[in-house]
Protein backbone atom coordinates (compact mmCIF):
# COMPACT_ATOMS: atom_id res chain seq x y z
CA UNK A 1 0.00 0.00 0.00
CA UNK A 2 1.03 3.64 -0.94
CA UNK A 3 1.23 5.74 1.82
CA UNK A 4 -2.50 7.31 1.42
CA UNK A 5 -3.10 11.12 1.37
CA UNK A 6 -6.40 12.05 3.96
CA UNK A 7 -8.60 12.56 0.43
CA UNK A 8 -7.15 9.11 -0.79
CA UNK A 9 -8.47 7.56 2.29
CA UNK A 10 -11.07 9.16 1.99
CA UNK A 11 -11.12 10.86 4.94
CA UNK A 12 -10.81 14.64 4.17
CA UNK A 13 -13.88 15.23 2.59
CA UNK A 14 -12.89 17.96 -0.44
CA UNK A 15 -9.94 18.69 1.24
CA UNK A 16 -8.07 21.21 -1.36
CA UNK A 17 -4.81 20.19 -1.88
CA UNK A 18 -3.85 23.73 -2.45
CA UNK A 19 -5.67 26.38 -0.14
CA UNK A 20 -8.49 28.33 -2.41
CA UNK A 21 -7.50 31.57 -2.90
CA UNK A 22 -9.71 34.61 -0.79
CA UNK A 23 -12.00 36.04 -2.83
CA UNK A 24 -11.22 39.30 -1.58
CA UNK A 25 -8.28 41.08 0.00
CA UNK A 26 -7.51 39.75 3.06
CA UNK A 27 -7.54 42.48 5.79
CA UNK A 28 -4.10 43.88 6.90
CA UNK A 29 -2.89 43.97 10.27
CA UNK A 30 -0.53 47.00 10.75
CA UNK A 31 1.12 48.20 14.02
CA UNK A 32 2.99 51.57 13.43
CA UNK A 33 1.12 54.76 13.07
CA UNK A 34 1.40 55.08 9.29
CA UNK A 35 0.80 51.79 7.42
CA UNK A 36 3.58 53.18 4.88
CA UNK A 37 5.61 51.67 7.63
CA UNK A 38 4.34 48.44 7.91
CA UNK A 39 5.07 47.65 4.20
CA UNK A 40 8.50 49.24 3.90
CA UNK A 41 9.22 46.89 7.34
CA UNK A 42 8.04 44.22 4.78
CA UNK A 43 9.87 45.30 2.10
CA UNK A 44 13.28 45.43 3.92
CA UNK A 45 12.98 42.42 5.94
CA UNK A 46 12.04 40.40 2.10
CA UNK A 47 15.31 41.88 1.37
CA UNK A 48 17.36 40.46 3.80
CA UNK A 49 16.00 37.24 3.88
CA UNK A 50 16.99 37.57 -0.12
CA UNK A 51 20.94 38.85 1.33
CA UNK A 52 20.72 35.84 4.01
CA UNK A 53 19.59 33.35 1.21
CA UNK A 54 22.61 34.95 -1.58
CA UNK A 55 25.04 34.79 1.30
CA UNK A 56 24.22 31.00 2.21
CA UNK A 57 24.61 29.90 -1.47
CA UNK A 58 27.52 31.99 -1.81
CA UNK A 59 29.25 30.40 1.06
CA UNK A 60 28.26 26.94 -0.23
CA UNK A 61 29.95 28.04 -3.70
CA UNK A 62 33.34 28.94 -1.40
CA UNK A 63 33.62 25.99 0.00
CA UNK A 64 33.71 24.08 -3.39
CA UNK A 65 36.67 26.21 -4.03
CA UNK A 66 38.61 25.59 -1.29
CA UNK A 67 38.50 29.36 -0.20
CA UNK A 68 38.77 29.87 3.75
CA UNK A 69 36.08 28.78 6.08
CA UNK A 70 33.31 31.32 7.48
CA UNK A 71 34.33 32.61 10.63
CA UNK A 72 31.14 31.38 12.11
CA UNK A 73 31.10 27.33 13.14
CA UNK A 74 27.80 26.49 11.60
CA UNK A 75 25.02 27.99 9.33
CA UNK A 76 22.50 28.21 12.25
CA UNK A 77 25.32 30.32 14.27
CA UNK A 78 25.92 31.94 11.08
CA UNK A 79 22.31 33.40 10.67
CA UNK A 80 22.25 34.50 14.24
CA UNK A 81 25.06 36.15 13.81
CA UNK A 82 23.38 37.83 10.98
CA UNK A 83 20.57 38.21 11.93
CA UNK A 84 21.76 40.04 15.46
CA UNK A 85 23.54 42.42 12.86
CA UNK A 86 20.42 43.30 11.43
CA UNK A 87 18.37 43.83 13.98
CA UNK A 88 20.56 45.39 16.52
CA UNK A 89 19.24 49.14 15.74
CA UNK A 90 15.57 47.95 17.12
CA UNK A 91 16.26 48.53 20.27
CA UNK A 92 17.51 51.89 20.15
CA UNK A 93 20.17 52.03 21.80
CA UNK A 94 23.80 53.94 20.84
CA UNK A 95 26.92 52.40 21.28
CA UNK A 96 29.35 55.89 21.93
CA UNK A 97 28.74 58.12 24.06
CA UNK A 98 27.55 62.17 22.86
CA UNK A 99 25.26 64.37 22.72
CA UNK A 100 21.35 63.89 22.29
CA UNK B 1 13.20 19.52 10.81
CA UNK B 2 10.53 17.36 9.42
CA UNK B 3 9.84 14.74 6.37
CA UNK B 4 9.84 17.93 4.09
CA UNK B 5 12.62 18.34 1.93
CA UNK B 6 14.15 21.62 0.96
CA UNK B 7 15.86 22.73 -1.81
CA UNK B 8 19.15 24.77 -0.77
CA UNK B 9 17.50 28.77 -1.28
CA UNK B 10 14.27 27.50 0.84
CA UNK B 11 16.55 25.80 3.26
CA UNK B 12 18.57 29.29 3.71
CA UNK B 13 15.42 31.37 3.78
CA UNK B 14 13.89 29.29 6.45
CA UNK B 15 17.22 29.02 8.86
CA UNK B 16 17.13 32.69 8.24
CA UNK B 17 13.16 32.93 9.39
CA UNK B 18 13.94 30.81 12.45
CA UNK B 19 17.22 33.19 13.59
CA UNK B 20 14.66 36.15 13.29
CA UNK B 21 12.23 34.53 15.49
CA UNK B 22 15.15 33.25 17.92
CA UNK B 23 16.19 37.05 17.95
CA UNK B 24 12.76 37.89 18.12
CA UNK B 25 11.42 36.03 21.50
CA UNK B 26 14.75 35.92 23.35
CA UNK B 27 16.97 39.90 22.72
CA UNK B 28 14.46 41.88 21.32
CA UNK B 29 11.79 40.70 24.28
CA UNK B 30 14.25 41.36 26.93
CA UNK B 31 14.96 44.81 25.91
CA UNK B 32 11.32 45.19 25.67
CA UNK B 33 9.85 43.52 28.80
CA UNK B 34 12.68 45.37 30.58
CA UNK B 35 11.55 49.03 28.64
CA UNK B 36 8.28 48.01 29.18
CA UNK B 37 8.19 48.27 33.16
CA UNK B 38 7.22 51.22 34.72
CA UNK B 39 6.04 52.65 31.26
CA UNK B 40 2.47 53.54 30.71
CA UNK B 41 -0.11 50.91 29.29
CA UNK B 42 2.84 48.53 29.83
CA UNK B 43 4.65 49.75 26.66
CA UNK B 44 1.77 49.59 24.77
CA UNK B 45 3.13 52.41 22.25
CA UNK B 46 6.69 52.04 23.10
CA UNK B 47 8.45 52.00 19.53
CA UNK B 48 10.20 48.26 20.46
CA UNK B 49 6.83 46.97 21.26
CA UNK B 50 5.37 48.09 17.61
CA UNK B 51 8.49 46.23 16.23
CA UNK B 52 8.04 43.11 18.30
CA UNK B 53 4.65 43.04 17.57
CA UNK B 54 5.29 43.60 13.82
CA UNK B 55 8.16 40.77 13.89
CA UNK B 56 5.39 38.48 15.37
CA UNK B 57 3.11 38.81 12.84
CA UNK B 58 5.38 38.84 9.87
CA UNK B 59 8.11 36.12 10.99
CA UNK B 60 4.51 33.64 11.05
CA UNK B 61 3.63 34.97 7.36
CA UNK B 62 7.25 34.20 5.82
CA UNK B 63 7.38 31.01 7.75
CA UNK B 64 4.45 29.44 6.10
CA UNK B 65 3.68 31.71 3.04
CA UNK B 66 5.39 32.44 -0.12
CA UNK B 67 7.60 30.52 -2.13
CA UNK B 68 10.18 29.72 0.46
CA UNK B 69 6.95 29.33 3.11
CA UNK B 70 6.54 25.99 4.33
CA UNK B 71 2.90 25.54 2.24
CA UNK B 72 4.32 25.79 -0.92
CA UNK B 73 7.46 23.69 0.30
CA UNK B 74 4.82 20.84 1.01
CA UNK B 75 2.82 21.46 -2.12
CA UNK B 76 6.28 21.08 -4.05
CA UNK B 77 6.70 17.75 -2.10
CA UNK B 78 3.43 16.50 -2.39
CA UNK B 79 4.38 13.91 -5.20
CA UNK B 80 7.70 12.23 -2.76
CA UNK B 81 5.01 12.71 0.62
CA UNK B 82 1.98 10.68 -0.49
CA UNK B 83 4.77 8.26 -2.35
CA UNK B 84 6.09 7.17 1.21
CA UNK B 85 5.11 3.58 2.10
CA UNK B 86 2.19 3.31 4.67
CA UNK B 87 0.13 0.09 6.07
CA UNK B 88 -1.60 0.78 9.44
CA UNK B 89 -2.41 -2.26 10.76
CA UNK B 90 -5.77 -3.20 11.89
CA UNK B 91 -7.56 -0.56 14.56
CA UNK B 92 -4.66 1.68 14.48
CA UNK B 93 -6.05 4.39 11.99
CA UNK B 94 -9.67 5.08 11.74
CA UNK B 95 -11.09 7.70 9.37
CA UNK B 96 -14.62 9.55 9.10
CA UNK B 97 -15.14 10.66 5.08
CA UNK B 98 -18.01 12.12 6.50
CA UNK B 99 -16.70 14.54 9.23
CA UNK B 100 -17.88 17.79 8.76
CA UNK B 101 -15.49 20.29 10.61
CA UNK B 102 -17.57 22.91 12.23
CA UNK B 103 -17.55 26.57 10.79
CA UNK B 104 -15.72 27.86 13.83
CA UNK B 105 -12.86 25.80 12.77
CA UNK B 106 -12.72 26.61 9.13
CA UNK B 107 -13.28 30.49 9.36
CA UNK B 108 -9.34 31.63 10.07
CA UNK B 109 -6.24 30.11 9.18
CA UNK B 110 -5.06 29.64 12.54
CA UNK B 111 -1.70 30.41 13.16
CA UNK B 112 -1.66 31.81 9.51
CA UNK B 113 -1.22 28.37 8.20
CA UNK B 114 -2.90 28.71 4.85
CA UNK B 115 -5.54 26.15 4.26
CA UNK B 116 -4.93 24.88 8.11
CA UNK B 117 -4.41 21.57 9.58
CA UNK B 118 -7.83 20.21 6.75
CA UNK B 119 -5.59 21.25 3.98
CA UNK B 120 -4.33 17.57 2.51
CA UNK B 121 -0.93 18.50 3.60
CA UNK B 122 -1.69 20.24 6.64
CA UNK B 123 -0.11 17.85 9.45
CA UNK B 124 3.43 18.07 7.59
CA UNK B 125 3.12 21.63 7.11
CA UNK B 126 2.03 22.55 10.74
CA UNK B 127 4.78 19.91 11.86
CA UNK B 128 7.36 21.79 10.15
CA UNK B 129 6.29 24.89 11.52
CA UNK B 130 6.25 24.22 14.89
CA UNK B 131 9.39 22.50 15.14
CA UNK B 132 11.77 24.79 16.83
CA UNK B 133 9.03 27.20 17.33
CA UNK B 134 7.22 28.44 20.84
CA UNK B 135 5.47 25.02 21.18
CA UNK B 136 8.69 22.35 20.95
CA UNK B 137 10.44 22.83 23.84
CA UNK B 138 11.67 19.64 23.57
CA UNK B 139 10.59 18.25 27.23
CA UNK B 140 7.18 19.55 27.13
CA UNK B 141 5.38 16.62 26.38
CA UNK B 142 7.02 14.19 27.91
CA UNK B 143 6.93 16.63 31.31
CA UNK B 144 3.31 16.85 30.98
CA UNK B 145 2.69 12.93 30.93
CA UNK B 146 4.59 12.08 33.06
CA UNK B 147 3.05 14.56 36.08
CA UNK B 148 0.01 13.61 34.82
CA UNK B 149 0.50 9.84 35.13
CA UNK B 150 2.64 9.84 38.21
CA UNK B 151 3.22 6.39 39.41
CA UNK B 152 -0.89 5.73 39.16
CA UNK B 153 -1.93 2.59 37.32
CA UNK B 154 -3.56 3.49 34.58
CA UNK B 155 -5.30 1.31 31.32
CA UNK B 156 -7.22 3.89 29.21
CA UNK B 157 -5.83 7.06 28.18
CA UNK B 158 -7.70 9.14 25.57
CA UNK B 159 -5.78 12.13 23.75
CA UNK B 160 -8.48 14.89 22.43
CA UNK B 161 -7.07 17.29 19.35
CA UNK B 162 -4.04 14.93 19.26
CA UNK B 163 -2.75 16.68 16.26
CA UNK B 164 0.11 14.68 14.85
CA UNK B 165 0.44 12.59 18.08
CA UNK B 166 3.32 13.86 20.22
CA UNK B 167 0.96 14.02 23.26
CA UNK B 168 -0.67 10.85 22.63
CA UNK B 169 3.25 8.82 22.04
CA UNK B 170 4.26 11.32 25.40
CA UNK B 171 1.14 9.02 27.45
CA UNK B 172 2.01 5.65 26.02
CA UNK B 173 5.57 6.16 27.20
CA UNK B 174 4.76 7.56 30.64
CA UNK B 175 2.06 4.94 31.01
CA UNK B 176 3.63 1.89 29.69
CA UNK B 177 0.63 -0.52 30.63
CA UNK B 178 -1.80 2.01 29.07
CA UNK B 179 -3.93 1.86 25.97
CA UNK B 180 -3.98 5.47 24.34
CA UNK B 181 -6.72 6.69 21.86
CA UNK B 182 -5.70 9.82 20.20
CA UNK B 183 -8.90 11.76 18.34
CA UNK B 184 -8.16 15.16 16.07
CA UNK B 185 -10.77 16.29 13.35
CA UNK B 186 -7.95 16.57 10.70
CA UNK B 187 -7.58 13.21 8.67
CA UNK B 188 -3.94 14.32 8.08
CA UNK B 189 -2.75 15.06 11.59
CA UNK B 190 -4.21 11.29 12.37
CA UNK B 191 -2.87 9.72 9.27
CA UNK B 192 0.46 11.66 10.14
CA UNK B 193 0.29 10.07 13.40
CA UNK B 194 -0.08 6.64 12.84
CA UNK B 195 1.97 6.80 10.47
CA UNK B 196 4.69 7.93 12.98
CA UNK B 197 3.85 4.83 15.55
CA UNK B 198 6.07 2.83 16.41
CA UNK B 199 5.65 -0.30 15.43
CA UNK B 200 6.41 -1.37 18.87
CA UNK B 201 3.44 0.40 19.69
CA UNK B 202 1.05 -0.67 17.56
CA UNK B 203 -1.71 -2.28 19.51
CA UNK B 204 -1.88 -0.34 21.98
CA UNK B 205 -1.92 3.37 20.30
CA UNK B 206 -5.46 3.89 18.39
CA UNK B 207 -6.02 7.42 16.06
CA UNK B 208 -9.42 8.31 14.99
CA UNK B 209 -10.45 11.07 12.88
CA UNK B 210 -13.79 12.27 15.17
CA UNK B 211 -14.76 16.01 16.36
CA UNK B 212 -13.47 16.02 20.49
CA UNK B 213 -17.29 16.91 21.47
CA UNK B 214 -18.79 14.42 19.51
CA UNK B 215 -15.92 11.53 20.04
CA UNK B 216 -18.10 8.45 19.62
CA UNK B 217 -16.55 6.69 22.17
CA UNK B 218 -17.60 4.26 24.67
CA UNK B 219 -18.27 6.44 27.63
CA UNK B 220 -17.29 5.53 31.36
CA UNK B 221 -14.03 4.06 30.07
CA UNK B 222 -11.43 6.44 30.81
CA UNK B 223 -8.81 7.09 33.18
CA UNK B 224 -7.65 10.07 31.92
CA UNK B 225 -8.68 12.25 29.23
CA UNK B 226 -6.76 14.72 27.99
CA UNK B 227 -5.26 17.78 25.36
CA UNK B 228 -2.54 19.69 24.82
CA UNK B 229 -2.93 23.57 23.04
CA UNK B 230 -6.84 22.28 22.36
CA UNK B 231 -9.13 24.31 24.43
CA UNK B 232 -7.67 27.61 22.74
CA UNK B 233 -8.96 26.75 19.72
CA UNK B 234 -12.64 26.52 20.54
CA UNK B 235 -15.35 29.20 20.97
CA UNK B 236 -16.90 29.05 24.33
CA UNK B 237 -19.64 26.56 23.54
CA UNK B 238 -17.19 24.32 22.13
CA UNK B 239 -15.52 24.06 25.36
CA UNK B 240 -18.29 23.53 27.69
CA UNK B 241 -19.56 20.84 24.90
CA UNK B 242 -16.01 19.24 25.13
CA UNK B 243 -16.56 19.56 28.96
CA UNK B 244 -19.92 18.04 29.41
CA UNK B 245 -18.14 15.08 26.40
CA UNK B 246 -15.57 14.44 28.82
CA UNK B 247 -17.42 13.92 31.87
CA UNK B 248 -19.19 11.12 29.64
CA UNK B 249 -15.96 9.41 28.42
CA UNK B 250 -14.24 9.13 32.30
CA UNK B 251 -14.75 6.65 34.54
CA UNK B 252 -16.03 7.68 38.22
CA UNK B 253 -12.85 8.46 39.44
CA UNK B 254 -10.70 9.43 36.14
CA UNK B 255 -8.85 12.77 35.72
CA UNK B 256 -9.33 15.24 32.94
CA UNK B 257 -6.11 16.82 31.95
CA UNK B 258 -5.24 19.62 29.82
CA UNK B 259 -2.46 21.68 29.30
CA UNK B 260 -2.85 24.96 27.82
CA UNK B 261 -2.46 28.43 28.20
CA UNK B 262 -3.74 31.17 30.67
CA UNK B 263 -3.39 34.57 30.70
CA UNK B 264 -0.12 35.86 32.63
CA UNK B 265 -0.89 38.26 35.48
CA UNK B 266 2.71 40.64 34.90
CA UNK B 267 0.91 43.47 32.69
CA UNK B 268 3.68 43.52 30.08
CA UNK B 269 3.31 39.60 29.55
CA UNK B 270 -0.43 39.86 29.34
CA UNK B 271 -0.04 42.77 26.66
CA UNK B 272 1.95 40.27 24.89
CA UNK B 273 0.02 37.70 25.35
CA UNK B 274 -3.29 39.34 24.30
CA UNK B 275 -1.38 40.84 21.31
CA UNK B 276 -0.41 37.37 20.64
CA UNK B 277 -3.85 36.07 19.56
CA UNK B 278 -4.62 38.52 16.80
CA UNK B 279 -1.16 38.50 15.69
CA UNK B 280 -0.95 34.69 15.21
CA UNK B 281 -4.69 34.36 14.51
CA UNK B 282 -5.65 32.99 17.38
CA UNK B 283 -9.67 33.85 17.31
CA UNK B 284 -10.64 32.07 20.53
CA UNK B 285 -7.53 32.47 22.69
CA UNK B 286 -9.29 36.17 24.40
CA UNK B 287 -12.79 33.94 24.39
CA UNK B 288 -11.07 31.29 26.17
CA UNK B 289 -8.78 33.47 28.51
CA UNK B 290 -12.42 34.70 29.74
CA UNK B 291 -13.63 31.32 30.54
CA UNK B 292 -13.99 30.29 34.47
CA UNK B 293 -12.66 26.89 33.62
CA UNK B 294 -13.01 26.20 37.52
CA UNK B 295 -16.58 26.89 37.56
CA UNK B 296 -17.45 25.18 34.27
CA UNK B 297 -15.98 22.36 35.41
CA UNK B 298 -17.61 22.34 38.98
CA UNK B 299 -20.87 22.65 37.17
CA UNK B 300 -20.37 19.43 35.16
CA UNK B 301 -19.79 17.92 38.13
CA UNK B 302 -16.19 17.48 38.85
CA UNK B 303 -13.83 18.01 41.85
CA UNK B 304 -10.19 18.62 42.81
CA UNK B 305 -10.12 21.29 39.86
CA UNK B 306 -6.81 22.83 39.56
CA UNK B 307 -4.60 25.29 36.95
CA UNK B 308 -1.00 25.22 37.80
CA UNK B 309 1.42 27.44 35.92
CA UNK B 310 3.53 24.28 33.69
CA UNK B 311 7.00 24.76 32.99
CA UNK B 312 7.77 23.37 29.57
CA UNK B 313 11.44 23.22 30.30
CA UNK B 314 13.97 24.20 33.29
CA UNK B 315 13.79 27.84 34.34
CA UNK B 316 10.79 28.53 32.20
CA UNK B 317 9.25 29.99 34.97
CA UNK B 318 12.01 32.48 35.20
CA UNK B 319 11.35 36.16 36.55
CA UNK B 320 12.22 37.99 34.44
CA UNK B 321 11.05 35.72 31.62
CA UNK B 322 14.39 34.94 29.61
CA UNK B 323 12.75 34.62 26.22
CA UNK B 324 8.31 35.39 25.52
CA UNK B 325 7.08 32.07 26.20
CA UNK B 326 3.01 30.78 26.34
CA UNK B 327 1.42 30.96 29.63
CA UNK B 328 0.98 27.13 30.01
CA UNK B 329 -1.11 25.73 32.89
CA UNK B 330 -2.19 22.37 33.39
CA UNK B 331 -6.23 22.12 34.13
CA UNK B 332 -6.78 19.43 36.04
CA UNK B 333 -10.57 17.96 37.36
CA UNK B 334 -11.67 14.61 39.06
CA UNK B 335 -14.70 13.52 38.11
CA UNK B 336 -16.17 12.03 41.21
Amino acid sequence: MIFPTAAALGGTRGAPALPAMPSAPLPEQTFFSDPAIDRLLGVTMALAAEVYVLRDRLRAIEARTGAPAAIEPSPDADAAAFVARLFAPLAGEQEAKGPL
Amino acid sequence: MSDLPLDAESAAHQRFVAAARSYWRGPLFRTLHAQARGAPDAGRDLVTHRYFAWLERHLQRMKYSGPRGLAAIAQRSRDALVALPFAPPPGLLTLDPTLVPPAYYTACDIHQQPGGLLAELGAHVYRAGVTGGVVDAATLHERFATRIVGDSRVERILDLGCGFGRGTLAFTRAAPAAHVDGVDIAASCVILAARETPAALHGRVAFRQAEATTSGLPGGTYDIVTSTMLLHEMPQAAVRALIVETARLLRPGGIVAHLDFLPPADPVLRLLFEGHARRNNEPYLLEHSRIDLARAYADAGFTHVEATPFDEEDGALATPPRVWRLPWHTIVARKP
